[in-house]
């Protein structure tokens, strides 16, 4: 498989994933069947075996994520599936006298965050929690601002773009314990999630094909069932999904999800410990470069890793860098806005290093040689645009990080 | 810049400050909170540009702009230097529009490091 599209490395995994060609072939295989022509709503005989397609991929998903096929609910990819989970948990939470407020945090994806900002409009108080400067939600602080007005805590698996993970089965148990929902998007999650998801202290989790060598345009929505999380619909107007999601389903995409989602958990230890390889290679040549400011946790996500190069302008960090490497300033559903990752302003970096940081994220196809080539030309890009720049003329004078930045505490370098 | 080739910025003759910066004139303007910073450094030998050079933080437009401006103002007498209109690097370097504010920018620093205004080197944009 061929990860790179252009003559640069691709290290934007996190953005999306290459379909495995199992999957690509899967999907062309459903969309020229006789059952893929057919809608499955349809009662003749190809639309039935259309419906018995999806149902068998919905068994195959439940069976890769430790799941009942009955919680799982098809959607467009993740964002449709948060919007579900975030709209339509709280608003049948509060239709059923269960609260009228939301928690999250503020360094949630867009889909989690926009959903909040309309509920507000519908009158929901929403709490948006700080995290740590490492990222890092600590449970207590959640537990600070719980109480039985609570109808639904949104808090993600691992951030899309710093690969911070957070403490789930302590948040979901504050959660629960307040009466609350607990929804997790789990978009970059489930590549590193072994548990069986039943086990875990969740009621929603959102899950993305592309983001684990899927389809895009594909995702679900795991609700649980006992006790049931109940939900409102979000898009309307047909009764798939047991009500819960109208629209003809994407029969193809579905069948290629379900396929990427068992590749997946068949070598999941496998591809960890390939990437957890790479990242340590990785860091280890980053280390030498000074200067890089970790933007999140050495105990994340291996496959995330996001730094922010100080004394270099951003844009001129990835356009400098962008023949030779694909890697993001942060979320790509926010970065073409050219706008500082509001992930990284909310762990309180200063938008001069927001706006320089780079999210490098590791695949499972890519090689040790493949990392080391990153790692020369971020070595030799970096020095080239530090070498007129005043700002990088004060660090090696002296100045701190922290100093030039006005930054209260120094930041924790790659070292 | 679309043509040039890829790494063109780290063969800029111009930027970065001088191994040996006695005897320069020097001018700062912006910060990392700009998103522009711009050190001007000029060596003036019997009011004649012997050097100029920029140190840079910013966008490799700013980079290549601070560089042809550099290069358009050694050997020339220092009035002249004052009346050097960096938006006309735009065009020579094939820019948008949207670099205009750091050219402007970095004329400024320059202006600054010659003492235009002391010398009645001033014109209108």
């Amino acid at each position: 498989m061929t990860a790179a599209r252009s003559r640069a490395l691709y290290l934007d995994y996190a953005a999306s994933t290459p379909v495995d060609p199992a999957v690509a072939q899967c999907v062309n295989d459903a969309l020229v069947s006789e059952e893929g022509v057919a809608n499955p709503a349809s009662a003749h005989p190809a639309g039935r075996a259309a419906a018995a397609r999806i149902e068998a991929a919905r068994e195959t998903l439940a069976t890769a994520i430790g799941a009942d096929a009955r919680e799982i609910i098809w959607t467009s990819g993740a964002t449709e599936a948060d919007n579900l989970a975030v709209l339509g948990g709280a608003r049948m939470q509060r239709a059923r006298g269960r609260g009228h407020r939301v928690v999250t945090v503020a360094t949630e994806h867009d889909a989690v965050l926009a959903a909040c900002e309309r509920l507000a409009r519908e009158g929901f108080a929403v709490t948006r929690l700080l995290p740590d400067s490492d990222g890092y939600l600590a449970p207590d602080a959640l537990a600070e601002v719980l109480g039985d007005d609570v109808a639904l805590v949104s808090v993600m698996s691992i951030n899309n773009e710093t690969g911070v993970i957070q403490d789930g089965p302590a948040l979901g148990e504050l959660a629960h314990a307040s009466g609350a929902l607990m929804h997790v998007d789990a978009a970059q999650g489930m590549a590193e999630w072994p548990e069986r998801l039943a086990d875990r202290p969740v009621d929603l989790v959102s899950l993305s094909a592309h983001k684990w060598y899927g389809p895009p345009g594909v995702g679900a929505l795991w609700r649980r069932l006992e006790p049931r999380a109940r939900l409102e619909p979000v898009i309307i107007g047909g009764g798939q999904e047991t009500g819960l999601r109208a629209g003809t389903p994407a029969l193809h995409q579905i069948v290629g999800m379900a396929e990427a989602f068992r590749l997946g958990s068949q070598r999941r230890a496998v591809d960890q410990a390939h990437i957890a390889r790479l990242r340590e290679r990785l860091e280890q040549g980053l280390a030498g470069i000074g200067g890089l400011v970790r933007n999140g946790r050495r105990d994340g996500s291996a496959r995330i890793l996001n730094v922010s190069v100080a004394g270099v302008h951003g844009d001129a960090l990835r356009t400098a860098l962008g023949g030779e490497l694909t890697v993001s300033a942060g979320s790509a559903c926010s970065s073409r806005e050219g706008v500082p990752s509001h992930v990284l302003q909310a762990m309180g970096r200063p938008e001069a290093l927001a706006a320089a940081a780079l999210r490098i994220s590791l695949g499972r196809e890519l090689s040790e040689v493949q990392i080391d080539a990153a790692v020369a030309a971020m070595v030799r890009v970096i020095a080239q645009l530090r070498g007129p720049s005043p700002a990088w003329r004060h660090m090696q004078a002296g100045a701190s990080v922290a100093e030039l930045y006005g930054m209260a505490d120094e930041p924790v370098l790659v070292a | 810049m679309a043509d040039r080739e890829g790494g063109w910025w780290s063969r800029l003759s111009h930027v970065g400050g001088p191994v040996d910066a006695s005897g320069y004139r020097v001018a700062e303007i912006g910060g990392l909170s700009d998103g522009l910073w711009v050190v001007a450094w000029v060596q003036i030998n019997d009011e004649v540009i012997a050097d100029a050079r920029f140190e840079v933080y910013g966008a490799l437009e700013a980079l290549a702009i601070a560089d042809w401006l550099a290069a358009r103002i050694i050997g020339h007498a220092r009035q002249a230097a004052c009346r050097i209109n960096a938006r006309d690097a735009l065009d020579a370097l094939g820019l948008p529009a949207e670099a205009g504010g750091d050219a402007l920018r970095i004329e400024d620093a320059l202006r600054l490091a010659l003492s235009c205004d002391a010398i009645g080197g001033s014109y209108e944009h």
